[in-house]
């Protein structure tokens, strides 16, 4: 276990001692379902192969708005081969209510992307069901399109919805508002300002989403790609009015989703076709489906002012940002943030934080690692670094002077920080990073060779835990043999789940982590959780399994009492066996049947509705070093330092392929990705793997991780969640050093050589 | 089109299927012979996911039409390792945490396999370039690396033999 | 189909050539008909036609390569890491390994999009290409070979061997790829070959990919080096006259207009590159 010599003391002494002893918590173990993932034999939801199964495909909309006049299906129909054809005309027309975007059918009449879902094929193969798609004739009535959420909150702009463009919950932008903004504005002594753009990012998992459903005349069993199994069950169970004890949704292994594969149409569709059927069906979209179908981030043109002092203190954050969350987005896929750390980031007196969620005629938005946070840091990291060169202090200074600490009483509802080890993370980044004896000060190179110029930067951020703590259920048995089994209903992305939360519940019992099994990814067999975002799982999903863990260790203490008629005596479970006064008793002696405890998520005290009273997130902080072309304006990571808190590392291993994972997605949002879209058509111009380019093996930079362990009291075992939090501060960080290397700012990412080049005014 | 008789030789088994002429062997290996551990990423040779050895060299199966494959020898995922063992390297990949989500990495072993064959002791830079056709959107590639250099292939043992 | 001679090749494409293509590797064309861009009535699969996968070197011939030499075969011959390093170079960063296991030399060429990467260098060594119809056989200089993007002077026919000629010594060359990604495609690639005697440019050879329909030679750009002085101002000043040489688009690797700035700079760099490593 990594230990950090001057950690701060946490309350509870007596834990630091006991963590002397964690013998299962802080161990790299091997994902328990590694094995199969390097064998071959995992079982992905497109691996699933169904006697009879029939192939589903998908017909995109080819205009970015508009109403469907008329379709013609009969041509597919009669197709030999075709099973089913599925149009908004013999559909149900009930909604379905996404969590994360606007309720819509399953299919729309109103169109609004290129590539919205149009029609569904289920056919004998996959080739009779492309022939059938492009037999069916669709008349479309095209109506103006918008495609830039400043645009899109024009007055005149063309109407998605009849009530218009924004999102926001009222109508009217989501604003926070404290202090006195204007005065401190007129008041400053220093004020600095940008407008900065980000782009359409898109999740990018290796496995497209895909749904096989199997129905039988009574019951439905579902495989489906989705972070949250049980709203899918929901969503089949409410749109196609089948009782929610008869949905099995499954998904035991899962290639990635990082926020983009949540509830969709697509698994409405394929289920409807079986039951129409009568059927199997399995319905995989493509890659380009994927990117267009699925869900990605929010693009923005954020407007942002700081006022401050002379010695760099801020004064006033006015915020106003417009993100476009796409045809079918709303307030969650942006301004979401506000409800997490963003109001906490940096401490003022005074603030205005307005977004405008804007729906466009583009693929739908939801949240995708750390949601607006990237965006945001991308120009609020840029614009503190230019508040600490007008007060002449350098950019860990200025840092370090606006941000809070623990126990500090935060803006604006007066909550209070748990942990945030800002200060330990920014040392440590600073000295991996070389920073002291590497900044020459503001706009100065840190080296220039021949055309080559180098720069350094750095970023922050705060993570965030807390998202529908009130749907965390977990449930642990203890079987006679002595073994336990954790029943959860999160899902493991690829995250690490299935083996760290199993970690939580064995150091809980004291037994060894193989004797601890899992059952998880079926709705069937696991308890209602709302699924696994917002870097949630390992935190609110641990507290539940270690509190089941809890209670099913006292419901055997429980059953030992009554079955041994030992009120008076002491009984404890420790390390597998049942002592009675101190004197080991075999499990089997007192139960026959498993025992079992349930935890659901505790409620927390709030300051105001979303903010809680004590603010659990950790803290981050990143330092990046580039190299420059100036001639070219190629931009190159030499090397990026992430030092991050993890309160603890429930498994060292685990953590930091999440922080890397962050990191690495962070950098291509940075440097090179972003889906485009025709001006005049919507249609997408680069959704594939050959224009869309994430970073390669060869091409990824060299990234550095610093884990620190401050120990959250309010977490398992110490933990805090992690999944997002190293995604936020990069774009900020890279573009800080940039501006750093070549003494010119780029306000737009990704930060293309070309943007570079037109920064230094030489196109 | 017509379908005609191919015979594959996968994983030292001889298979003989009735194909398509525009079928690839990733279809072919997925939907016909139930070899799911060769993944689809992208379906157009960009991700790699797909990566088999035919005749001992990793090629993309999603761009591979299985008509040219007759009397070729195809090794999968599931034909590395041997009598329900794993080789060296999935052992190593396990340990090493050199996968999250696992898609990517039936993909990687296979183009590793071969990397380590033709050159037992890769550096990082060696690696990184042999490996780039294969993308991982999870972030395991710095460990990727690791479970590569802790290993030398020890040769692959058909499933069956 | 699987023809088993050249012969049987032509004959067949000279009944079906419109409506056939070839298949070696299937990296290309394998994607096309994925994306709907081709849908063939034939395709011949001439992969396994023998003895055009093999490379020869010889001081007095130059270098033959089989069309059906894959990429990988390039980057592990020798004699063209040691004479012909461009090309060397061009196969080495050409897309990823299992791709440059499967794609071949012969494929590469007549896919014949503006951007293939081992044009370039093919181009500045003049190499020439052989074509065999039922008609017969024909050479035919690479340069005169592309006619458009995706387009070449092939006619019912078969490339079957590319060959670079003897050259000039000693001499110096150069091959880069400007791309988003280190596989990507390119968003200009570019090879230089150059000879030096009494200080001035003997032989000067730079060849441009992705940046017209075709292939190109940037023909301004030599002919204000040819003959003078290897001065790095007149290199520059050279340099910048690539602008009439080129007609770049813009697409999903790069604007026009970054194109077309950062050509000079790539070609004025591997000259110099080129001219370091004369002798080496």
């Amino acid at each position: 276990m990594s230990r950090n010599a001057e950690r701060p003391r946490s309350e509870t002494v007596l834990e630091y001692e006991q963590e002397q002893k964690f013998k299962v918590v802080g161990q790299s173990f091997p994902l328990r379902d590694a094995r199969e993932k390097v064998d071959g034999s995992a079982k992905y939801s497109a691996d699933i192969k169904l006697e009879g199964m029939l192939h589903a495909k998908v017909l995109g909309s080819r205009h970015a708005h508009a109403m469907i006049r008329k379709i013609d299906v009969t041509a597919a129909r009669n197709l030999p081969g075709v099973a089913e054809v599925l149009t908004f005309e013999n559909t149900p027309r009930t909604l379905f209510h996404p969590h994360e975007t606007q309720p819509v059918f399953m299919f729309n009449q109103q169109l609004r992307f290129y590539g919205e879902a149009v029609a569904a094929v289920a056919a004998e193969t996959e080739e009779i069901a492309d022939e059938a798609l492009e037999a069916i004739k669709v008349e479309y009535d095209t109506l103006p399109a918008v495609f830039d959420p400043v645009e899109s909150a024009k007055p005149d702009a063309p109407k998605l919805y009849p009530e218009g463009n924004l999102m926001d919950p009222g109508g009217v932008p989501l604003t926070i508002t404290w202090g006195n903004v204007e005065k401190a504005f007129s008041e400053a002594e220093i004020v600095v300002k940008g407008t900065f753009r980000t782009p359409v990012h898109s999740p990018a998992p290796m496995e497209p989403r895909v749904c096989v459903a199997s129905w039988d005349g009574k019951d439905l069993h579902a495989w489906v790609s989705s972070q949250f199994p049980h709203r899918v069950a929901e969503d089949l169970a409410t749109v196609l009015d089948i009782p929610l004890s008869h949905v099995k949704v499954v998904s035991h292994f899962f290639g990635g989703g990082f926020g983009g594969k949540k509830q969709d149409e697509y698994y409405l569709m394929a289920a409807l076709l079986s039951i129409r059927t009568k059927r199997p069906v399995k319905l995989e979209f493509s890659r380009e489906q994927e990117m267009i179908m699925g869900k990605r981030r929010h693009s923005s043109v954020e407007n942002i002012r700081l006022a401050g002092t002379k010695d760099g203190r801020i004064t006033a954050i006015d915020f106003d940002t417009y993100y476009d969350v796409g045809a079918h987005g709303n307030f969650v896929g942006g301004t979401l943030g506000f409800l997490e750390s963003f109001l906490y980031i940096y401490k003022c007196e005074n603030a205005v934080f307005r977004g405008h969620d804007m729906v466009t005629n583009l693929p739908t938005a939801q949240p995708f690692r750390g949601v607006p946070f990237p965006a945001y840091h991308f120009g609020i990291e840029q614009l503190v670094d230019e508040l600490g060169e007008k007060a002449g202090l350098d950019p860990i200074t200025v840092r370090l002077r606006n941000t809070y600490r623990k126990g500090d009483t935060m803006k604006p509802f007066g909550a209070t920080m748990s942990n945030y080890a800002i200060e330990e993370c920014a040392e440590k980044a600073a000295a991996a990073a070389g920073f002291r004896s590497k900044w020459k000060g503001w706009k100065k190179p840190t080296e220039v060779r021949d055309t080559k110029v180098r720069g350094i930067g750095v970023g922050l951020s705060m993570g965030w835990v807390e998202w529908m703590r009130d749907m965390s259920n977990a449930t642990v048995k203890i079987y006679p043999d002595g073994s336990a089994e954790l029943f959860t209903g999160t899902q493991d992305l690829g995250t690490g789940s299935n083996t760290t939360l199993c970690q939580l519940v064995a150091e809980e019992l004291g037994l060894p982590l193989y004797k601890v099994k899992l059952t998880a990814g079926d709705t069937s067999q696991t308890p209602n959780d709302f699924g696994a975002c917002s870097s949630r799982t390992l935190y609110l999903g641990g507290l539940v399994s270690v509190g089941a863990a809890k209670k099913a260790r006292q419901a055997l203490i429980n059953a030992a009492r009554l079955r041994l008629g030992a009120d008076g005596e002491s009984i404890e479970f420790k390390e597998g066996k049942l002592l009675v006064n101190g004197e080991p008793v075999p499990l089997s002696e007192v139960i026959k049947e498993p025992v079992s405890g349930s935890q659901h998520g505790q409620p927390l005290e709030y300051a105001a509705q979303f903010f809680p009273s004590t603010y659990v997130g950790g803290a981050v902080f990143h330092i990046a070093e580039v190299e420059v072309d100036v001639e070219t304006g190629e931009v190159k990571v030499l090397k990026y330092t992430d030092a991050q808190d993890v309160g603890r590392a429930i498994n060292p291993a685990v953590v930091e392929g999440q922080m890397y994972g962050g990191a690495l997605q962070g950098l291509g949002y940075a440097l090179g990705e972003g889906l485009t879209f025709d001006k005049k058509t919507g249609k997408p111009l680069n959704a594939n793997f050959l224009d869309y380019k994430i970073f390669n093996f060869e091409d990824s930079p060299q990234v550095s991780l610093i884990r620190i362990e401050s120990h959250e009291p309010n977490g398992p075992f110490g933990a805090l969640g992690v999944g997002e939090h190293s995604i936020n501060p990069v774009a900020g960080t890279v573009a800080n050093a940039v501006a750093n290397a070549i003494g010119a700012r780029v306000f737009e990412i990704p930060i293309t050589p070309e943007r570079v080049l037109r920064a230094l005014g030489k196109i | 089109m017509s379908k005609h008789f191919v015979d594959l030789n996968v994983n030292g088994v001889i298979h003989s299927i009735q194909v398509k002429g525009n079928w690839t062997l990733l279809k072919v290996l997925r939907d016909e012979l139930n070899l799911t551990g060769t993944k689809c990423g992208c379906d157009e040779g960009q991700c790699g996911a797909c990566t088999v050895l035919v005749n001992d060299k990793p090629v993309l199966s999603c761009l591979t039409l299985v008509s040219g494959l007759h009397g070729q020898e195809v090794t999968t995922i599931e034909g590395l390792g041997g009598g329900g063992n794993l080789a060296p390297l999935q052992e190593s990949f396990i340990k090493h945490h050199a996968l999250q989500c696992g898609f990517c990495t039936p993909g990687m072993i296979m183009l590793a396999e071969d990397l380590l064959l033709r050159n037992p002791h890769p550096t990082e830079q060696e690696i990184r370039y042999e490996l780039r056709g294969n993308l991982c959107r999870c972030g395991a590639y710095p460990n990727i690396t690791k479970a590569i250099q802790t290993v030398t292939a020890r040769g692959r043992e058909r499933s069956n033999e | 189909m699987r023809p088993e001679s050249i012969a049987e090749v032509c004959s067949f494409l000279k009944e079906h050539q419109a409506v056939t293509r070839l298949i070696a590797g299937g990296t290309d064309l394998v994607t096309m008909v994925k994306d709907r861009v081709l849908a063939p009535k034939y395709v011949l699969d001439v992969s396994g036609l023998p003895g055009l996968n093999a490379v020869r070197w010889s001081k007095k011939e130059g270098l033959a390569m089989g069309t059906l030499t894959t990429i990988t075969t390039l980057v592990d011959t020798e004699v063209i890491r040691d004479m012909y390093v461009s090309l060397y170079e061009a196969a080495a960063s050409f897309g990823t390994t299992q791709v440059r296991n499967m794609a071949t030399v012969g494929g590469n060429i007549c896919r014949s999009s503006p951007a293939a990467d081992i044009v370039p260098p093919l181009l500045v060594f003049d190499s020439t290409v052989k074509l065999v119809g039922s008609a017969g056989e024909r050479t035919v200089p690479l340069g005169e070979f592309f006619t458009g993007p995706g387009r070449n002077v092939l006619r019912n026919e078969i490339l079957t061997e590319i060959r670079i000629p003897p050259q000039k010594e000693p001499y110096g060359t150069a091959f880069r790829k400007m791309g988003r990604t280190s596989e990507d495609l390119a968003q200009v690639n570019c090879a230089v070959k150059v000879v030096v005697a009494d200080d001035r440019f003997d032989e000067v050879k730079i060849a441009l990919g992705a940046v017209a329909p075709t292939p190109v030679r940037a023909k301004t750009v030599e002919e204000a080096l040819k003959g003078h002085r290897t001065r790095p101002e007149l290199i520059k000043e050279a340099a910048n006259k690539v602008a009439k040489d080129i007609s770049p688009i813009s697409d999903s690797r790069s604007s026009a207009e970054y194109r077309m700035y950062v050509t000079p700079i790539l070609v004025r760099r591997l000259i110099t590159e080129a001219m370091a490593r004369i002798g080496t």
